[in-house]
């Protein structure tokens, strides 16, 4: 098996600003942050080879974003892959360009959900086939099981657990504060996350992240050539994705504190980027805090911390912008929603930020080496990604 | 259950042959993995075998993990108006199937890890039809 690492490079990126974006159609929302890519690469779009688009919820083909960006007669893939829908895009391009077979090549994300009156994930069944349960249940519900199954395997009770992912809230309301691309820029407190009105026992309003439209794009080229475009083009190093086969929501091994897809998926990107020690290795990372559960359980599958013991990287501010690690420097979900195609190429948006020096109020300290990671789906049969990508060749 | 008319949420899924309720699976009788609902193979990974045969689940299981719906779940649940939080847990059966579903009759603040509680049969919500939508749920024994 081959390795991605080196081959490909991102040297252009764009991100509108997430939101209401009731004055901005899809398509506009795809011109803009396709053409922050071209103008931030030096490309005309004349010059992009192939494309490759993200979308759950916008329809049909690649047609949807070729119209509004006029990539006439070009080849256009639309991919759909849950919550990693983004992350597959740039996926798809990559390899393209690994492949050998073009030189510049486009990923775009965008979904516009607020007019559609979405609130939370769709259900289509009365039973899930493989899960065990009735599809009659809220998605938080689904989460806030797997919060309540964390504090009992390691000992939390309430109050504890509750103010543990309060952290995570308030840790990620301060980074999108810093950024004016965030839909939601307000700090809020501990007191406020805790006592927040409850969605799903014991997860609150702000242990879940909200509704937004958005789009973000990236320019990838052959790391032979990314040097041509610009002096700072960050190089993936690994694109994984991890798909379960298990039969759902509860596989009769599974302990409801961890999600398997997670962490199989962190160890195939490790392996494929040559990383041996996650937690020292890697510089920043955006994960997907659809929940603030869902953030808590990745830094372990993740390996950024031992199996049960977040709780004291947490507490001791391993996560923050000035911490060892930083996470979600951008605001995460919770600062930007979830408009899943956006989402993945949103996360890699301030991952090429960060690793440029170019994050502004949020850049972290020398970073190397930076991880996206989406997680789509129910645990046994989730879909995710991870990213890695570097500003130096080697 | 009262004089509405009554809509299963779906086929073979509990049997009342014995009077109460209970939930049919398939049992894998190569790796021993229960599934349900009821199916025709094994959908173990690990497990290459499709020896399988349907059974009764036992009526009895532990509430492993649970939580409390303070918002009601998406179409096609219709919630009562006022709402009342539904709580839903994750109950473990002694075959080492983990089954989620409503509870019966249980507020918020009598749910409890460990909780021993039975299969049962009742109304999870009422549709725009005035039809009872008939499922599995869980209750206290």
């Amino acid at each position: 098996m081959n390795s991605i690492k080196d081959k490909v490079a991102i040297v252009g990126m764009g991100c509108v600003k997430f939101g209401e974006n009731w004055d901005k159609s899809l398509e506009d929302m795809i011109i803009d942050a396709a053409y922050e890519a071209f103008e931030d690469a030096g490309v005309d779009p004349k010059d992009i080879q192939a494309a490759w688009w993200g979308s759950v919820f916008a329809g049909e083909s690649g047609s949807i974003m070729s119209t509004p960006l006029k990539l006439a007669y070009i080849p256009v893939t639309h991919v759909e892959n849950q919550c990693a829908t983004g992350s597959e895009a740039i996926r798809g391009a990559a390899y393209a360009v690994a492949a050998g077979i073009y030189d510049l090549v486009l990923a775009v994300g965008a979904e516009k959900l607020k007019d559609t009156g979405y609130s939370g994930l769709p259900q289509t069944r009365p039973v899930a086939t493989w899960s065990y349960r009735l599809t009659t249940q809220t998605p938080a519900a689904g989460f806030a099981m797997m919060a309540t199954g964390y504090f009992a395997k390691y000992g939390l009770d309430f109050d504890e657990g509750k103010r543990l992912l309060a952290r995570i809230a308030v840790k990620n309301h301060h980074n999108g504060s810093l950024n004016p691309k965030a839909h939601f820029q307000r700090e809020i407190t501990l007191e406020q996350a805790i006592n927040a009105p409850m969605i799903a026992y014991p997860l609150g309003l702000y242990d879940a992240c909200g509704v937004s439209d958005g789009a973000a794009a990236a320019v990838l080229c052959r790391a032979d050539l990314a040097k041509s475009f610009r002096t700072d083009p960050i190089y993936i190093k690994a694109v994984s994705i991890c798909q379960g086969a298990r039969e759902g929501w509860l596989s009769q091994v599974y302990d409801l504190a961890h999600v398997e897809e997670t962490y199989r998926g962190g160890i195939a990107a490790y392996q494929e980027a040559g990383i041996k020690n996650p937690r020292k290795e890697i510089s920043v990372a955006e994960v997907h805090d659809c929940f603030s559960i869902t953030e808590l359980t990745i830094m372990e599958d993740l390996q950024f911390s031992p199996r049960g013991r977040v709780r004291e990287d947490i507490e001791a501010r391993t996560f923050t912008l000035e911490g060892e690690l930083p996470v979600n420097t951008d605001g995460g979900l919770k600062c930007f929603g979830h408009p899943i195609g956006a989402t993945g190429l949103r996360m890699l948006y301030e991952v090429y930020k960060q690793l440029q020096g170019k994050a502004g109020p949020r850049q972290v300290k020398n970073p190397r080496l930076g991880l996206t990671h989406n997680q789509g789906g129910e645990p046994g049969s989730a879909t995710v990604s991870v990213l890695i990508a570097g500003n130096e060749l080697g | 259950m009262g004089e509405n008319k009554q809509v299963l949420i779906g086929e073979n899924l509990f049997d009342m042959s014995g009077g109460e309720p209970a939930l049919i699976v398939t049992h894998c009788k190569s790796c021993g993995d229960y599934f349900f609902p009821k199916t025709f193979t094994c959908h173990n990974p690990e497990c290459k075998e499709k020896d399988v045969e349907d059974t009764l689940l036992s009526r009895r299981g532990v509430i492993e993990n649970y939580s409390i719906m303070n918002y009601p779940p998406p179409p096609p649940f219709v919630a009562k108006d006022p709402y009342e939080p539904i709580v839903c847990a994750a109950v473990k059966f002694p075959e080492g199937i983990v089954i989620i579903g409503m509870m019966e009759n249980m507020t918020a603040d009598q749910v409890k890890i460990g909780m021993e509680v039975e299969v049962t049969v009742g109304t999870l919500y009422t549709n725009k039809n005035g039809e009872d939508i008939i499922a599995w749920k869980f209750k206290a024994v």
